[in-house]
């Protein structure tokens, strides 16, 4: 799910990187959890394995936001480092 | 083949950081294990420096990388791993990219620090809800900040600290919704047992008021509005035991909520090392027993910093010192001079920090009521989606304790294994049957802590079957 006005916001513009996200493509800071910059994208919700997928505590405790990456599913996107060419899929296509 | 240290510590925070400095000065070697990218735990935490607000960059974070760089030799520093199990010695990680490693070892440092404590409500679970210590770390590790007009809420420091950190960062703070009460005088003469902490605390207080950001306390929201986002909180008055006051219930447009009602020991790897625990919600709740050198019931496993019962950052610090000097003792291995009297500093210190931290919990921690107020459609468990229905009828059919609802509901057996629920589940147990949280008992660890890759957990138990 994304907005037309994110609803977070960078703080400065920092080196960017590509990923890709349910086979499309994102710019996103090197060097920083995922999460957050998808966040600031207006990507704040996406199709988990039982349930919609969201950050929550964004420090690793409560799994609400796993994702498939690069292949390997349950991946918490809050404690996934940005990475040139990784991608991003959701658990479950539907949800 | 398993790795092998004399000294295994997990957390790479304040505490962990500082046992692992200590144990190098006196020349004894350590893994430190940490599921972070760098080093500095929450409180230190690493990333984004540009331009983040004073408050948000802590320069002791900086010397403590510093630091583990140039011990490097005797530190075996390992980011970004996650301890799955522990026993007998020996422990297993899974590193970021899903590689199972194991590491056998003599001693076993325990810092894994803190989490933080939701109360379910309607509406928590529509994205735009987040922790506060999770908008901290966005704040910290990304540079990323809400935009939107945000209402933070819950209790505690954490929740004025990061309020101030958001408002230096430029967010439109709509609110401040604090559940507690404002401290009391005989609250505030305990505090002054730290009078720099306490003015750091008047001072937030101030920047806020400053900041002309509406600071509620006594309240607490009592649901979230929207569609598919948050779009609005509404607010209520609560009484001593911090349940809301129904129909008097204000409305507060935003499109961020921040929620947390302080932190709690993180215990997961405490319970998986067989560890005994007590429940004292004055140290947060369940936390390992320990002694006053870390040392717990199991030996050879020692704790340090909050996850051995919430006390702050600086307690963590003083940990290090103290708890290295146990660690040698446990090792036989001589205690330099100039350690033994870093750890009897660190001690008087710790003193002071303690009855701080007292008077912080007395204040702030959270009270059964915020719990119980969660009304029959709120989803307590979100990762097995238990209503307080479905918990209300399993609690009503007889079920005593914690560990029959769960299975009568699934609840707290989902990805998070009840991190998340487990405060609610246990004060809604409380209220509902009248069984104090200490006979209610802890809920059991399953192993492996995290979800493990299958083919990992066959090398695991391979692994385990060889002499
Ligand atoms: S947001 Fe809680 S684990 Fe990622």
């Amino acid at each position: 799910m994304t907005h037309p006005t994110p609803y977070y916001r960078r703080l400065a513009a920092t080196p960017e990187i590509e990923i890709v996200l349910d086979g499309t493509s994102l710019r996103v800071p090197a060097d920083a959890p995922v999460l957050p910059s998808l966040m600031a994208l207006g990507i704040e919700a996406w199709s988990g394995r039982n349930r919609q997928a969201q950050p929550l505590c964004l420090m690793g405790a409560c799994f609400q936001c796993t994702a498939v990456v690069d292949g390997r599913p349950g991946q918490r996107l809050c404690r996934t480092p940005a990475r040139q060419g990784m991608s991003i899929g959701s658990e479950q296509a539907d949800g | 083949m398993a790795d092998a240290t004399p000294v295994a510590i997990v957390g790479a925070g304040p505490a962990g950081s500082g046992v692992a400095f200590a144990l190098a000065e006196a020349g004894v070697g350590c893994v430190l294990i940490d599921d972070n990218a760098a080093a500095g735990g929450q409180v230190f935490r690493a990333g984004w420096q540009q331009s983040a607000p004073r408050s948000a960059a802590d320069p002791r974070g900086v010397e403590l990388r510093a630091r583990l760089r140039r011990a490097a030799a005797t530190i075996d520093h390992r980011p970004n791993s996650e301890l799955v199990a522990v026993e007998n010695g020996m422990l297993w990680l899974l590193d970021s990219d899903g590689r199972l490693g194991s590491i056998r070892f003599d001693a076993l440092v325990v810092a894994t620090g803190a989490i933080e404590v939701f109360a379910p409500m309607p509406g928590w679970t529509l994205p735009g809800v987040v922790g506060l210590a999770g908008l901290q770390t966005m704040l910290k590790s990304a540079g990323v900040v809400p935009a939107a007009p945000t209402v933070l809420a819950g209790a505690g420091p954490l929740l004025y600290l990061v309020a101030t950190q958001m408002i230096e960062a430029g967010v439109p703070v709509a609110a401040v919704v604090d559940a507690a009460a404002r401290p009391s005088p005989g609250v505030l003469a305990q505090m002054a047992a730290r009078p720099s902490l306490l003015l750091a605390g008047l001072t937030l207080r101030l920047r806020l008021l400053r900041a002309r950001v509406p600071v509620l306390t006594s309240t607490a929201i009592v649901e979230i509005e929207g569609g598919g986002h948050a779009e609005a909180v509404r607010v209520a008055p609560v009484d001593r035991a911090w349940r809301p006051h129904a129909g008097s219930a204000t409305r507060i447009e935003c499109r961020v909520v921040g929620l947390g009602l302080g932190l709690r020991p993180n215990v997961d790897v405490t319970r998986a090392a067989g560890c005994r625990h007590a429940h004292d919600l004055g140290r947060g709740g369940w936390h390992p027993e320990r002694d006053e050198d870390g040392v717990t019931s199991v030996p050879g496993v020692f704790v340090a910093g909050d996850a051995g019962g919430i006390t702050g950052a600086d307690a963590a610090i003083a940990d290090g010192a103290i708890v290295a000097v146990a660690v040698l003792r446990h090792l036989c291995q001589p205690v330099p001079s100039m350690l033994a009297s870093e750890a009897a500093v660190a001690r008087r210190l710790r003193a002071r920090q303690r009855l701080f931290a007292k008077a912080i919990m007395q204040w702030s921690a959270p009270r059964p009521g915020i719990f119980d107020a969660a009304p029959a459609d709120t989803m307590i468990c979100r990762c097995e989606a238990v209503t307080r229905r479905a918990l209300d009828d399993a609690l009503a059919g007889g079920y005593e304790a914690p560990g029959p609802a769960k299975m009568a509901t699934r609840i707290g057996m989902g990805a998070c294994q009840g991190r998340l629920c487990h405060p609610a589940l246990q004060a809604i147990t409380q209220q509902r049957r009248g069984i104090a949280p200490a006979d209610q008992g802890m809920p059991t660890v399953r192993s492996p802590l995290r979800p493990v890759p299958a083919r990992a957990l066959i090398a695991m138990a391979h692994a385990r079957s060889e002499p």
